[in-house]
């Protein structure tokens, strides 16, 4: 496995661990530009409301404010293609931006805002989704026919129907239905999520003549170009993003009107400006994970054979959505096929505007939401046969050859199911391996049967499988030979704390042969990177790292040409290692500096193949790409008090091929925590009547601590590598997939416990203990 | 507004500042020192990124007025590593062995909130670790590998007695 | 925030004289912590701050065979939290000092502070409490006595008003055969305000509970004693069914309301699922 690497597979030190240790690393809100100016926003207070008048005249008069920007003095644009111009005259969600305010300290910003006076025509809100697909329910926006999102003039979902839905038919689910033995169907609700991003939103834009230098705390530097651009009417090539200091998007750090904002106060007074959010505006101005409302349906044989599996979803979107739509792909991707292997499937998903915060994306984007449901009514359906859970799944699991495809066709089309290669085949292993390490034979006692029961404390046991695609983006990356023999690598993407660097420095190294510590990485600079997204999609392994690869393995080819003439040797017998070139079978050799020095014009560049060139030998199939994950979780529930205690987890994970095994674990991690804190403690609380959120602070929004994970013996990571196809090396991106098991195997473990089946996703102890009122412990 | 005069003892050396009476530690040491290695995760208390040492105990830097840090001695992670040498503190030394951090904003007060720690017990179990680490929090996740990683360095620490 | 002028007294004399000068303009800092929220909130403050922080004196756990335990208002959490007399003897206020907050705030919160900011789930209070704390506060007038009980009259209230500082918190020993818990109900286990606080004292005499006092937090304006619970306990043989029973009777007294945090129905329920516990508790630590 890792023996046959240099530096693969090894547990090199992080390349952003000394700066991050020493407090030397710069996050954008640490950036201090001579006469600076902050940007504080005013926000509505309303949900849905005209702007009838807006006076600025006594902001502006506060000494020390330089710049007020409104819907009157703005360009009228629709950023990122939403709904929403930069500045809009009407509001559709409370906390919409209504004007920005730049000052000499934040202070006196933030004063200045609230001297600005705004005259709201309120006009009727639509807060709950349910009723917003009413016919007689008011508008989220009423310069839109409906509150069923089907497109826009800017953007086009042609897979959407008449109806609003999108649909994905496999087989003929009635048939399916009536085959089966028994069918089963029940609604699941899962819960809203905040990115609580550890840093709150933030940028910094500076001009210079007619080139605009932007600071920005982003995931997709690509996106925030093309919008910049759009927005002010500028090329592309004057304007310069900085994406170096971006932290824990965890998928939300996509581009958002701030950028645009601060960059035109930033050319109106000449001066640069910083927009940085506090914790509470980061919370109600940003967006989030959306609720889904789940309905599934699933048919099953007594021999376990699952014949028909039929899903609604309705899909909260909020007052309008970032990357239009697509995670719903995902989701109906992962509720119609990417699981199980089934012949007959049928996915109906709508998308619903409501006057709250909108959706964006977040770990795992619509996957973790849909599978939350999907292994619940899965649960349902092998205690319905009385077979065994970790049996069943085992059984009807996703295999080599199976159909699969890539989520956008699902909204995009065109529907062409390819396949899932062998290299995918890990769910078995997973799953075997969980279960045994886990002692699942021992500790699952058979249905309704609680692993202990001790008064008021019940042990239970619980198993999910997951999965999560890693995708494939067009990325492009430069690997420029220094005259010292060590290597740069320039690259779009973004080190958002996930180990991107990294990863990218250890493939680098491994393609070119020589030392990790001779990598260095020139990243998120889009002036000097060629271009690549970003980070987003769990696509940082295949796309960015694997271009960087490709780009490696040109300047290696470089290399041994010149090094062939040198040292007058084929280049077919030549290898590297450790930064020297030598002949195979002879002890000539060169130095790869020795190389660099004379010829210092070794330029490595790569491009990341298309999707569609990936194609599986034996079938001729197009290969999607997806990483599976199994996690089993033992919980104790107090019944009393309606707290899950998480005993231990156990989780199971392809990676492909390991590059770094701690930072594959600190993905996991990630993965675990945040699904854990999604459904057990993390609740993020809208009023239902003005839709404004009432606990924008970390206080009031809990996320999971020291005390609330398991420790160290009870916390279990199971690494499987089956080398992919097209990763670099044969990794592949998995970290939103440890976001997708964990959330079922906890509602399947309370289960296990108590008896009792959970349909609300929030599994606080408030909300388990109304589930459990009424129901007789002393039978079970 | 009235600006004051303060005098503030931060890794050993003393800057005299004039300060707003309601300006907070945290942005004192920030945008006055320029010393940015505290992080301002909420900047209300709730999530202990903004931890620096004051008499060698952990305290919120966002949650003090700088005013009342006159008198004290501030340790902030810049200070951490020695001044002369650089070398890394064992605790620091861990943490980029091991991968002890993702994003990195949690890092500096995650650090020194183990620092005190260790300094008043050189020998914490797990249970210990995770309790006084309670207040700090990750949204990245590594609960796990920052426990390992405080553990590992209690280890190395008492073998290089 | 607003601008304030700093008072530094060096004594409690002249911390007494400045809160009579300026009344209510002026407002007593311990370790600041509570104080820091409020601002960050943008509650305006008083025009005074005045800090006792440079008070010597102050930060003293004794103890006295006579007395009993003395604590300092400016005794910081951390200090109760490590004080193994306090662990061994007066137990419930030692596992509030633990769950309090965070250990960060733990390190610059004072009891003192803990208690005079006066929120009803102040979690030094219900032990305190139960245990038959007296403190001492002293204004203009000379010093006075307050049983801890009624020292509190509000939220955010005590009988300082203005021109009073709290001086010294004296717990008398508790009789022999006696044991305490508090119990806190949260979201999370690590760092979080309690939704529902409950103290537990308890007598024994050998198999019957000669005495018994229970404090709830966090469910009333004030934090309060559940004394008809305490009734259905004292006197009897303790058993499953009279613990549940005092548990429902507690439930009954407390008045929660309704907030994001936890809703009044699931808090009165807590009430009666910590208060069977937490007096369960109490008896085995006899």
């Amino acid at each position: 496995m890792a023996d046959q690497f240099s530096v693969l597979g090894k547990k090199v030190p992080r390349k952003d661990a000394i700066g991050k240790v020493k407090g030397e690393a710069r996050y954008v809100p640490d950036i201090q530009l001579p006469n600076m100016l902050h940007v504080k926003f005013l926000r509505s207070p309303h949900a849905h409301a005209r702007i009838k008048g807006i006076d600025t005249s006594k902001a502006e008069a506060l000494p020390g404010v330089k710049c007020v920007l409104t819907h009157q003095n703005v360009p009228k644009v629709h950023p990122q293609r939403k709904f929403e111009f930069l500045l809009d005259e009407t509001v559709h969600r409370p906390g919409e931006e209504v004007a920005a305010v730049a000052a000499l300290t934040p202070e006196i910003a933030e004063e200045a805002s609230r001297l600005i006076e705004v005259e709201y025509e309120i006009l009727p809100a639509i807060i709950d989704f349910e009723k917003a697909m009413e016919a007689d329910a008011p508008l989220a926006h009423q310069d839109y026919d409906s509150n069923i999102y089907h497109g826009t003039e800017i953007v086009d979902i042609p897979r959407i129907e008449e109806d609003g839905y999108v649909r994905l038919v496999v087989g003929d689910v009635e048939k399916g239905f009536a085959e089966a033995d028994h069918i089963l169907d029940g609604t699941y609700i899962t819960p809203l999520q905040y990115n609580c991003s550890p840093m709150p939103r933030s940028v910094v834009c500076e001009w210079e003549g007619e080139k605009l230098t932007c600071w920005a705390d982003t995931q997709l530097p690509l996106y925030l170009l093309r919008d910049l651009s759009g927005s002010l009417g500028i090329s592309q090539g004057n304007i310069r993003i900085i994406a170096g200091h971006t932290v824990g998007g965890y998928g939300g750090k996509t581009p958002d009107k701030t950028a645009t904002l601060t960059a035109l106060i930033a050319k109106k007074t000449g001066r640069p400006a910083k927009a940085a959010f506090s914790r509470a505006e980061d919370a109600i101005g940003t967006h989030h994970r959306i609720r889904y409302k789940n309905y599934n349906k699933i048919g099953v044989k007594k021999d376990g054979t699952i014949t028909s599996m039929y899903s609604n979803i309705v899909a909260e979107w909020g007052s309008d959505t970032v990357v239009q739509y697509i995670c719903q792909g995902s989701a109906i991707l992962g509720a119609c096929s990417m699981l199980y292997e089934w012949q007959n499937s049928k996915v109906e998903s709508v998308g619903v505007l409501t006057n709250i915060l909108g959706y964006g994306p977040m770990n795992g984007f619509g996957d973790p939401e849909a599978i939350y449901s999907v292994e619940r009514i899965i649960d349902e359906a092998a205690e319905k046969i009385e077979m065994d859970p970790m049996e069943f799944r085992l059984k009807n699991c996703m295999r080599h050859g199976d159909k699969a495809m890539e989520y956008e066709q699902v909204l995009y089309g065109p529907i062409k199911w390819g396949i899932l290669g062998s290299d995918l085949d890990s769910f078995p292993e997973l799953i075997e391996r969980c279960a045994e390490k886990a002692r699942w034979k021992e500790k699952w006692m058979g249905w309704r049967t609680p692993m202990a029961v001790d008064g008021y404390k019940r042990k239970g046991i619980g198993i999910s499988i997951g999965m999560h695609h890693t995708s494939f983006w067009r990325s492009s990356a430069i690997v420029k030979m220094n005259q010292d023999g060590s290597a740069t690598v320039l690259s779009g993407a973004v080190e958002i704390g996930q180990g991107f660097a990294t990863a990218t420095a250890q493939v680098v190294a491994e393609a070119l042969g020589i030392r990790y510590e001779d990598v260095s990485l020139n990243l998120s600079d889009t002036s000097a990177a060629p271009a690549a997204i970003g980070n987003v999609a769990s696509s940082g392994t295949s796309s960015p790292v694997n271009s960087a690869r490709i780009a490696a393995e040109d300047a290696k080819r470089q290399l041994l040409e010149l090094a062939s003439q040198r040292l007058d040797v084929p280049v077919d017998d030549l290898e590297t290692k450790e930064g020297i070139i030598y002949a195979k079978g002879s002890s000539k050799s060169v130095s790869i500096a020795e190389i660099c020095f004379e010829n210092w014009q070794i330029t490595g560049k790569g491009n990341n193949p298309l999707y569609q060139t990936i194609i599986d030998e034996k079938t001729g199939k197009v290969i999607h790409a997806y990483a599976a994950a199994v996690t089993i979780v033992e919980v104790e529930v107090d019944i009393e008090t309606g707290e899950i205690d998480v005993l231990s987890i156990y989780s199971g994970h392809d990676t492909g091929r390991t590059i770094n095994p701690l930072i594959v674990e600190n993905q996991i991690d990630l993965g675990l925590t945040m699904a854990c804190g999604w459904v057990r403690s993390e609740e993020y609380i809208i009023d239902p009547r003005t839709g404004v959120v009432m606990n924008p602070n970390m206080l009031d929004y809990k996320l999971m601590t020291f005390l609330d994970m398991p420790g160290s013996k009870d916390h279990h990571r199971i690494l499987v590598e089956r080398p992919s196809a097209w990763g670099p090396f044969g990794a592949k991106g998995f970290s939103e997939t440890a976001m997708t098991a964990l959330a079922p195997a906890t509602a399947n473990a309370v289960y296990n416990a108590t008896g009792v089946r959970m349909y609300c996703g929030s599994l606080t102890p408030e909300h388990v203990l109304k589930e459990l009122e009424g129901k007789d412990f002393s039978k079970v | 507004m009235s600006k004051m005069d303060l005098a503030l003892n931060v890794n050993g050396l003393t800057y005299e500042i004039r300060v707003e009476g309601t300006a907070t530690l945290a942005d004192v040491i920030r945008n006055e020192i320029g010393l940015t290695g505290i992080k301002l995760m909420c900047n209300d208390g709730d999530c202990g990124a903004c931890t620096v040492l004051m008499d060698g105990r952990p305290v919120l830097s966002c949650m003090m007025l700088a005013i009342d840090a006159e008198g004290t001695e501030i340790m902030t992670i810049e200070g951490l590593a020695d001044a002369d040498t650089g070398e890394l503190h064992p605790i620091q030394a861990s943490f980029v062995e091991r991968s002890g951090m993702q994003c990195g904003v949690c890092t500096p007060g995650m650090i020194l909130t183990a620092k005190a720690l260790i300094d008043e017990n050189p020998e914490p179990d797990e249970d210990d670790v995770r309790a006084a680490l309670s207040g700090n929090l990750c949204r990245c996740g590594n609960y796990q590998r920052i426990t390992e990683c405080v553990l590992f360095t209690v280890q190395e620490m008492k073998a290089g007695e | 925030m607003n601008n304030f002028e700093r008072l530094k007294p060096t004594s409690i004399g002249e911390a007494v004289s400045l809160l009579s000068t300026h009344g209510e303009k002026a407002r007593i800092v311990a370790g600041g912590t509570d104080i820091l929220v409020q601002m960050k909130k943008r509650v305006s403050l008083p025009e005074y701050l005045i800090s006792v922080e440079g008070i010597k004196g102050l930060d003293y756990i004794v103890h006295d065979k006579e007395d009993g335990l003395r604590i300092g208002p400016m005794t910081k959490i951390t200090s109760i939290e490590k004080s193994s007399l306090i662990k061994s003897r007066y137990h419930a206020l030692y596992q509030a000092a633990g769950k309090m907050a965070t250990p960060l705030i733990r390190s610059r919160a004072t009891i003192g502070g803990n208690l005079c900011n006066a929120a009803p789930s102040a979690d030094t209070a219900t032990p305190l409490i139960v245990m038959g704390a007296i403190v001492k506060i002293e204004g203009s007038d000379g010093s006075e006595n307050v049983s801890l009980e009624d020292f509190f009259t509000g939220p955010g209230m005590t009988v300082l008003t203005d021109r009073k500082v709290l001086i010294d918190i004296r717990i008398p020993n508790l009789p022999p055969n006696s044991g305490s818990v508090y119990l806190k109900h949260t979201r999370a286990k690590g760092h979080d305000l309690a939704a529902v606080g409950v103290a537990a004292l308890i007598v024994m005499d050998g198999e019957i509970i000669k005495d018994v006092k229970i404090g709830l937090g966090a469910v009333a304006p004030t934090p309060i004693r559940a004394k008809k619970a305490e009734e259905i306990l004292k006197g009897k043989r303790p058993d499953d069914t009279i613990l549940q029973e005092s548990g429902q009777a507690a439930a009954l007294e407390s008045r929660p309301t309704d907030d994001l945090r936890s809703s009044a129905e699931y808090r009165r329920k807590m009430v009666a699922v910590l208060v069977k516990r937490a007096v369960g508790q109490a008896i085995q630590q006899v």
